[in-house]
């Protein structure tokens, strides 16, 4: 029962993670090595904020500033690089894992390399199924389907999601009836940085950011792409569920699984990849289609 | 034919033009063998380094300015190689040639298989999937702490030459007059431009009757050969090895070095290798500002010169 209410608590943040590069992989079509850099400069805007003005400024305001300031970064880095750059998809993986050393480089210049601690939304634990379980876990697993349900209604009951749906799919035909589509791209990418954003600031709390953290999560919102279909944005759910899960089983029931635990992500990236390119659910050939 | 269209080096073996740049490369590096007369030790140190590097980044181009396969994590090969030999050498005392071969075969076995995993996937999905294979070793390292060194890496083995900078000098000089010239000849025949057509259009390679799978599972062969070549040099030269040498930043390194000389141009891997390596001594004194440099070459090129130096020296030169 630990299991599996650790493994489903665990697996709806590592969703909520994922959540946001798949926005990106499936909308704007690129990979953005640099998305787990939003989610840290989010964190580490809030914190810096919270040691200036903490006292006099709501923390609610500090938590939308450092959202913001996620979405200011990708903006950036979307427009001057992924944007020009977007005919040749390795120089955007190496152009973006670059911005990703800078922002690493920067926040261990201002903070150290230490972790840094976020303030707690909520305090307490409540008992589930018999598992003391804290808080502001299940208000992350509340989010990631609250946010789950409101992409869902942007991309399904929008205008701006129709506009959105029909970039993704062709991207020509889009332009040719006078659609914007580098802003329709830099839209996606603000609102994947944003969610970016919101997933740091409430994992924050329970996860300690670091300087270093990017890889780590870079590798969970892989491992999670690569199980649901890399760009199938729903599938995100049920594989976090999957991952999440084996992994609080392998920590328990593997010897030092707790050292090896981390591999477990990184095992599943291999091997999905390797023996279902398209992931479990994923739709045969996307990426065909893409270019 | 798209290859030639986009106006890459020559392929023909050996045309006049050829043969000038082989001429000119191994001029470099035998020009080198003055050195130890007239430059200091600290000096011949970092050429050593830098030479070993040559070989890592030349390695790299091979693999991923030639037949276009991105990888993320060259430093399994490099690291690796360090690790097995620096591990045989340390508990089984045995002697260093003894140790270097087994780690080269280590590494080619373990390219062949990235290889064959790699095959299926493209892009970025293979830059991901070789940035997990070096993190993967990192965890079994950790695993124990006692006989493979854990957090702190191992040192204590054999030496390269027994530590005698001289004779270290002149071996590495040796043996990357040796692998460049053979990675730049194998880049410039027929196999280089077997690899270029694969990364152009892997479609058109196969309608043409070449077999793309045996050309990109020879890349990948190829590459980590070289890459655990220098490797074991490295880390016989310095001693020690440890997670740091299989870490994302040995990874990275080719990958700025290749960009920065411009990719698919041995010649300007060499030079990136050297600029890229003498950058990085003169940047020791500032740590934080190093990957800040690093960073925003790679972005700088790749935003504004594509081709890297070698690009920018040709359209000079027109």
């Amino acid at each position: 029962m630990n299991v599996i209410v650790n493994g489903v608590l665990l697996g709806l943040g590592y969703c909520l993670i994922a959540i946001g590069m798949s926005f990106i992989l499936g909308v704007a079509k690129v990979f953005d090595l640099a998305y787990a850099s939003y989610y840290l400069i989010a964190a580490y805007i809030v914190v810096m904020l919270v040691h200036i003005a903490g006292s006099y400024v709501s923390i609610w305001l500090i938590f939308l500033i450092g959202i913001f300031a996620a979405v200011a970064v990708a903006l950036v880095t979307h427009y001057f690089l992924v944007l020009p750059l977007r005919k040749q998809p390795t120089s955007v993986l190496v152009s973006t894992i670059a911005v990703a050393m800078v922002v690493q480089e920067i926040l261990i210049f201002q903070e150290g390399a230490t972790p840094v601690y976020l303030p707690g939304f909520i305090k307490g634990a409540t008992p589930i199924l018999g598992v003391w379980v804290v808080n502001t876990k299940l208000l992350v697993a509340a989010v990631t389907v609250t946010m789950m349900a409101l992409i869902w209604l942007l991309l399904t009951k929008t205008r701006l999601g129709l506009a959105i749906r029909a970039t993704a799919e062709q991207p020509e035909a889009m332009q040719l009836v006078g659609g914007n589509i580098r802003r329709i791209w830099l839209v996606s990418a603000s609102l994947a940085a944003g969610l970016g954003g919101v997933a740091s600031l409430l994992l924050g709390s329970i996860y300690p950011p670091h300087p270093y953290l990017w890889l780590d999560l870079l590798l969970i919102a892989f491992a999670v792409m690569a199980l649901g279909g890399m760009g199938n944005i729903w599938a995100c759910l049920p594989a976090g569920l999957i991952l999440g899960i084996s992994e609080a089983a392998f920590a328990v029931y593997v010897p030092s699984g707790g050292i090896l635990k981390r591999s477990v992500g990184m095992i599943i990236i291999v091997l999905v990849l390797v023996i279902r390119p398209n992931g479990l659910f994923g739709v045969k050939g996307w990426e065909e289609q893409s270019t | 034919m798209i290859v030639a269209s986009r106006g890459f080096a020559g392929h023909a073996p050996m045309d006049s033009r050829s043969s000038r740049i082989y001429a000119m490369t191994a001029a470099f590096f035998l020009l080198q063998t003055t050195l130890p007369l007239l430059a200091d030790e600290w000096t011949l140190q970092i050429i050593i380094f830098t030479n070993v590097f040559v070989i890592f980044a030349a390695s790299y181009d091979l693999l991923a300015g030639y037949a276009g396969l991105i990888s993320f994590g060259h430093s399994l090969f490099f690291g690796g190689a360090g690790y097995v030999s620096g591990l045989l050498s340390l508990h089984l005392g045995w002697p260093l040639l003894a140790c270097l071969i087994p780690a080269w075969i280590t590494a080619l076995i373990a390219a062949l298989g990235v290889g064959y995993i790699s095959l299926r996937l493209k892009g970025p999905y293979l830059a991901v999937v070789t940035l997990v294979f070096p993190l993967v070793l990192a965890n079994i390292v950790h695993l124990s702490p006692q006989y493979l060194g854990g957090d702190d890496g191992i040192a204590g083995f054999d030496l390269l030459a027994n530590g005698s900078l001289r004779i270290q000098f002149y071996i590495v000089l040796f043996v990357t007059l040796v692998a460049t010239l053979a990675v730049l000849r194998l880049a410039r025949s027929d196999f280089g431009l077997i690899l270029q057509t694969v990364r152009e259009d892997e479609m058109g390679a196969e309608s043409i009757g070449i077999n793309t799978t045996k050309y990109k599972v020879l890349a990948f062969v190829i590459s980590g050969g070289f890459a655990a070549l220098a490797g074991t040099l490295f880390t016989h030269i310095i001693g020690s090895v440890g997670p740091t040498t299989i870490s994302l930043h040995y990874s990275i390194l080719p990958v700025i070095m290749m960009v920065f000389g411009g990719a698919s141009s041995i010649i300007g891997s060499v030079i990136g290798a050297y600029v890229i390596t003498f950058l990085d001594l003169y940047l020791q004194a500032l740590p934080y500002v190093r990957v800040l440099i690093y960073a925003t070459i790679i972005i700088t090129v790749l935003r504004f010169f594509p081709s890297g130096l070698m690009g920018l020296l040709k359209k000079i030169r027109r």
